[in-house]
């Protein structure tokens, strides 16, 4: 089954305006259900917006996209937030974690819409700290946590929901090598689990690594092999 | 259900993590609070006193006009009045302002004729005051506590005057004034009108006023024509007429210390309209996140919703409080000194409690409601935009 399905997708901002700028450009794209796909290419090429299409943040300019069989173009924004919220998780290249809070309170606050019980919130919240072996820092908060400890936490938020897909921007920027290789061991594991994966990177740790099925090139918006 | 204790949890614990800001503005409505709903509580707790102080009042007063000075009135003039239809008692009073050398503080003399006083008037002064017995008898005194005070006395004790002539009187304190009144009667030294002539020393057939009765409440303004034609040239004040120059009074001192508060309300209103224009660098990034984990729209407004009740709720909450403690416990030491003028000795102690439950629901439908709208927009608008333009910034 496919995951993902793009045809035709751009993405221009600001349109009509002196500063209009075409982010993506006619992406087509299908990624088959539980493969790890990795998009390269420079800074400005487009990977990023092109991880927010997919991961129904930001809403094409033009094209379709369908995840996990859904038509998601022309969900409504309730529709495509609840959707986001159980079928796909992210890995922000600057993790995207709330400071003040404590590790914990950021991978809980992914349910807190859903309302579990809390109980079962935080032992869902424990289970990934210690996972990612941050069950120490649970009650740390996330502005004191190292680069590696960040990572490994977003890696845990975004898991939080249990999606299928896993939308990860740029991993390994911020991270040195030896941390660099841990994620993409995280990584495989999650593969292994039957997990679909969208990794944008130009770090050969990864590139060159077993992991991708497939590596796609981007520049100037457009996508190519 | 959860899903909101959840929200509420996250909102308060938002609340904590910018402390300076949500202090401040904390402090600032709760000042608003304070002095908009201390000085409501101040005016209304006087009112409702003036009110009280009124019941007992007669329902006109005629006074002897020349040239624009009151003079002592004929007590036959007070025949005169008893003769028309709708009046059921005169009263001639006999009362005047005393200065008191020895505590430099003028005090109010009423004289009242306890052999002849109007039964419901006799009824009024006595739940009015702590007194052994009444009537009075001669040179016995009730008197306000601030005199009591002022004099060292206590009930039972020798109060000293002196007379218009220069020689000395001397009083038995056969009781004092309550405090609920205390506003009204702090000054006041209530005599016989025989002692009241003696320390003025005013003219058996003369009185300072007429005291005029009239059951009938419809019939007031008529009656008042009557005494007009009967007695040109008098001066009539009737008991609304001063309610309302109580009222007038006290809407005018209010008033004035409103404009006051304006400045707060205006500082208020920056906070609200920069709330309003806008969130920080730091506010937009989290409800980023939040979308891009998968919160909608509702979520995050519902959010910031309770974040500014708790806000504003707690700020009104404690505002109020502090007010009421202020004016009830406390005396109001600063608003009392606005807010009323017209006693040398100013009461001490507390002023009754009493509160306008309207007002008070009023004055928070004014300060929370607003508040919690204005937030509103900028979070909407803030959850328009796609995370992904609010991460790139």
């Amino acid at each position: 089954m496919t995951a993902i399905q793009l045809e035709f997708v751009e993405k221009v901002f600001n349109p009509g305006r002196p500063n209009e700028f075409a982010a993506l450009k006619e992406v087509s794209l299908e990624v088959p259900e539980g493969s790890a796909i990795v998009i390269a290419g420079p800074s400005g090429s487009g990977k990023t917006t092109l991880l927010s299409v997919i991961g129904l943040m930001s809403r094409p300019t033009a094209g379709r996209i369908r995840i996990l069989g859904k038509e998601t173009t022309l969900l409504s924004e309730r529709f495509r937030t609840l959707f986001r919220r159980h079928h796909i998780g992210f890995l922000f290249q600057q993790f995207n974690l709330i400071p003040d809070l404590t590790s914990l309170e950021n991978l809980s606050l992914v349910l807190y819409p859903d309302a579990p019980s809390l109980s079962e919130l935080h032992k869902k919240g424990m289970q990934l700290l210690a996972r990612f072996g941050l069950k120490e820092k649970a009650h740390v908060r996330a502005s004191i946590l190292s680069g590696g400890e960040k990572q490994r936490l977003a890696m845990a938020r975004a898991l939080m929901a249990d999606p299928e897909i896993l939308l990860i921007d740029e991993p390994t920027a911020n991270l040195d090598t030896k941390l660099s290789r841990e994620i993409v061991e995280i990584f495989k594991q999650l593969h292994g689990e039957g997990k679909t994966l969208i990794i944008t990177s130009h770090d050969p740790i990864i590139m060159e690594s077993d992991l991708p099925e497939q590596v796609l090139r981007m520049r100037d918006g457009r996508l190519g092999k | 259900m959860k899903s909101f204790f959840y929200l509420a949890n996250f909102a308060i614990r938002g609340l904590m993590r910018r402390k300076i800001k949500n202090i401040s503005i904390f402090v600032l409505f709760g000042l608003i609070v304070f002095l908009f709903s201390g000085i409501d509580m101040m005016m209304n707790a006087l009112h409702v006193q003036a009110l009280k102080a009124l019941e007992v009042q007669p329902d006109i007063i005629v006074q002897n006009l020349k040239a624009g000075r009151q003079l002592p009135i004929p007590m036959k003039d007070a025949e005169k009045v008893k003769k028309i239809i709708g009046v059921s008692k005169v009263v001639p009073r006999v009362w005047g302002n005393y200065f008191d050398r020895y505590t430099n503080a003028n005090y109010t003399v009423v004289g009242v004729s306890c052999d002849n006083i109007h039964r419901e008037s006799a009824r009024g002064i006595l739940s009015l005051t702590r007194l052994t017995h009444w009537p009075l008898k001669k040179r016995e005194v009730l008197i306000g506590e601030g005199v009591l005070k002022a004099r060292y006395l206590a009930v039972g004790g020798r109060l000293q005057l002196e007379r218009a002539d220069g020689s000395p009187i001397n009083f038995t304190v056969a009781g004092s004034f309550r405090s609920e009144v205390s506003l009204w009667t702090h000054d006041t030294i209530v005599m016989t009108d025989k002692d009241a002539r003696d320390l003025f020393g005013m003219d058996k057939a003369m009185a300072w006023d007429l005291a005029v009765f009239v059951p009938n409440p419809v019939e007031v303004a008529k009656v008042g024509e009557k005494i007009a034609n009967v007695l040109p040239g008098a001066r009539l004040i009737a008991k609304q007429q001063l309610v309302r120059t109580y009222g007038t009074s006290y809407g005018f001192r209010s008033g004035l210390m409103i404009t006051v508060s304006l400045a707060c309300l205006l500082a208020f209103l920056i906070l609200a309209y920069d709330r309003a224009a806008g969130l920080s660098r730091e506010e937009q990034m989290e409800i980023a996140i939040l979308k891009a984990i998968g919160w909608e729209t509702r979520d995050v407004i519902q959010m910031t919703m309770l974040q500014s009740l708790a806000l504003s709720l707690v700020g009104f909450l404690v505002g109020f409080l502090l007010a009421y403690v202020n004016v009830f416990v406390l005396g109001a030491p600063v608003l009392r000194i606005a807010l009323t003028g017209w006693s040398v000795l100013y009461p001490p102690h507390p002023i009754p409690p009493v509160l306008d439950i309207s007002k008070v629901f009023g004055l928070m439908f004014l300060t929370v409601i607003p508040y919690i709208s204005v937030g509103i927009v900028p979070v909407w608008r803030s959850c328009t935009i796609d995370p992904e333009v609010v991460f790139r910034r």
